[in-house]
């Protein structure tokens, strides 16, 4: 194969990369104010620790040096169990969203018979399912797993079905008149073309999933950032709950950019 | 010879109306269409917009079913699009996430060829279209008429027995539409493959065609038809020839006096 030109979308994420300095005015004042606003007693540190504290206790948290918090050192254990909580529960939600997904957008009957259940549940809030799955599937493993499949699967399903009908029936006309069949019609021309909106769906699905899995963690597990969170706010340390918010955000940043990576891979256009 | 004479595509009778979704009135866009083509011939078909001339071309391409009378391919039916009957539309329609060889290549992989065998095959069709060097562009990056190039290559690469063109010139601009009929041309008659072109340019159908249809506005049917009388090869000189511009006038005529009435 020879070297693909890939133009427009390099030049896209390359824009997103640049660093504007504007963009940094607003978190160094937040932070200033945070520093100003807990160094001198105003608001006690078991309420917002100061930002010195929380950065040890976040480096602290994964190299274990100064052994500040019962937690020091943890951190790889935690975030792998967590990332293979969402990894999993993902999957789950990937490889049932996207083929359904895709037939609904294709197939009236298909349609007709599963929009309507979809978006009935779609309404009950993810949250809302909490209870009943605990009743389900107990406290931990399997309850996070449900969680973060159900959350993810909604705009898996939907953008999917979404970009599968949306497919420009040109598209459809040049490709059976160049001989596709029916199947290849849809591996050929209706899964390519529906792509970018299948993307989407699977970036808000991975965004989902880690929101939900510190839903599912904080109910009881002893593993992952949800469940040091939920043991921090009980043992009053607050400083690890916030560093535990931060290393989230980290990790589902950094997910998101290796599955926009992966996606770019599979389809460069 | 014979062979040459015998004709691939029979249109007898044929009708067709849509409703109107608005209001469930029927609309009727073909009246009464009959004509046979086939043999290498080039036909244009000429109308005003609107007068039903891409539905006829959707029918014998097999997009559109047949509401009444015949279309036969061959002494077939037809009910569905087939490579034989390969079509180049008005934009190129050609597949954004594939590169410029993989679209060409979109056909001849679909037949079941390996890439070891399509590959010099698709690059000989890229240089016929004078696009040699493209393979690994993305359509997004090419102009208009390039895009049309690989659009041609993509159909022609099938070995088409016939080739369906619909209005395809019609979004370029003026310069690379003369060289797009240029190349048509030039094409054609190095693989005598029949062509039936719509188009509303009148001097499009006549410079390319060895025979002109005249659609009436809607209900489309059949007011005219022409056989262009001058020899192929043609140059471009023939654009300015007393003899064309006479031609030119007369299917002109021929339309206007349908838009007055």
């Amino acid at each position: 194969m020879g070297n693909k030109q890939r133009k427009s979308r390099v030049n896209v994420s390359a824009n997103s990369l640049r660093f504007d300095a504007l963009g940094i005015v607003l978190p160094c004042l937040l932070i200033a104010f945070w520093y100003i606003i807990t160094s001198y007693g105003r608001i006690p540190a078991y309420l917002l620790p100061p930002p010195l504290q929380v950065g040890q206790v976040a480096l602290d948290f994964a190299v274990g040096t100064w052994q500040v918090t019962p937690y020091a050192g943890t951190l790889w254990d935690h975030a792998l169990t967590s990332t293979i909580r969402v990894l999993r529960g993902f999957a789950l939600a990937a490889v049932l969203g996207v083929p359904l997904g895709l037939l609904t957008g294709r197939i009236s009957v298909v349609r007709r018979f599963l929009d309507p259940t979809v978006n009935m549940l779609r309404t009950v809030p993810g949250i809302g399912w909490l209870p009943l799955a605990m009743v389900w599937f107990g406290v931990g493993e399997k309850t996070t797993l449900f969680l973060i499949a159900l959350a993810a699967f909604f705009p898996i399903y939907i953008n999917s079905a979404q970009g599968a009908s949306s497919v420009s029936p040109l598209y459809l006309r040049a490709g059976q008149m160049l001989g596709a069949n029916r199947f290849s019609l849809f591996t050929t021309i209706i899964m390519p073309a529906s792509f970018p909106s299948l993307a989407a769906g699977l970036r808000l699905g991975l965004g989902l999933s880690w929101a939900f899995v510190v839903l599912g963690e904080l109910t009881g597990v002893t593993h992952g950032l949800g469940a040091v969170m939920m043991d921090a706010r009980m043992l009053g340390h607050v400083d690890m709950v916030m560093v535990s918010m931060i290393y989230i955000a980290l990790l589902g940043w950094l997910s998101d950019r290796i599955l926009t990576a992966l996606l770019r891979l599979i389809q460069p256009f | 010879m014979i062979d040459n004479q015998q004709q691939e595509l029979i249109i007898d009778h044929l009708y067709m109306s849509f409703t109107r979704p608005d209001d469930g009135v029927p609309l009727k866009v073909l009246d009464n269409i009959s004509f046979k083509a086939g043999g290498g011939e080039f036909i244009s078909i000429v109308g005003p917009s609107g007068c039903g001339k891409t539905t006829l071309l959707n029918i014998i391409a097999g997009f559109e079913p047949v509401q009444e009378g015949r279309v036969l391919y061959n002494g077939q039916p037809v009910v569905k699009p087939s490579p034989e009957r390969a079509m180049v539309f008005q934009s190129a329609v050609l597949f954004p996430w594939l590169t410029v060889h993989e679209n060409v290549a979109y056909g001849l992989k679909r037949a079941g060829m390996k890439t070891s065998d399509y590959k010099s095959i698709v690059k000989d069709y890229l240089k016929m279209v004078r696009m040699q060097g493209f393979d690994d562009y993305y359509p997004e990056q090419l102009s208009g008429g390039m895009q049309q190039r690989v659009a041609l290559a993509r159909a022609l690469v099938l070995q088409p027995a016939m080739l369906l063109m619909d209005e395809p010139f019609a979004a370029l601009d003026a310069q690379t539409r003369l060289t797009m009929q240029e190349l048509l041309l030039d094409l054609q008659q190095e693989l005598s493959t029949t062509v039936i072109l719509v188009t509303h340019d009148v001097e499009e159908a006549l410079y390319l065609a060895d025979r002109v249809y005249v659609m009436s506005k809607r209900p489309g049917r059949f007011i005219h038809d022409l056989t262009v009388p001058f020899k192929k090869p043609r140059t471009f000189s023939l654009r300015g020839a007393a003899a064309f511009a006479e031609l030119k006038t007369e299917i002109l005529q021929c339309i206007f006096d349908q838009v007055d009435d």
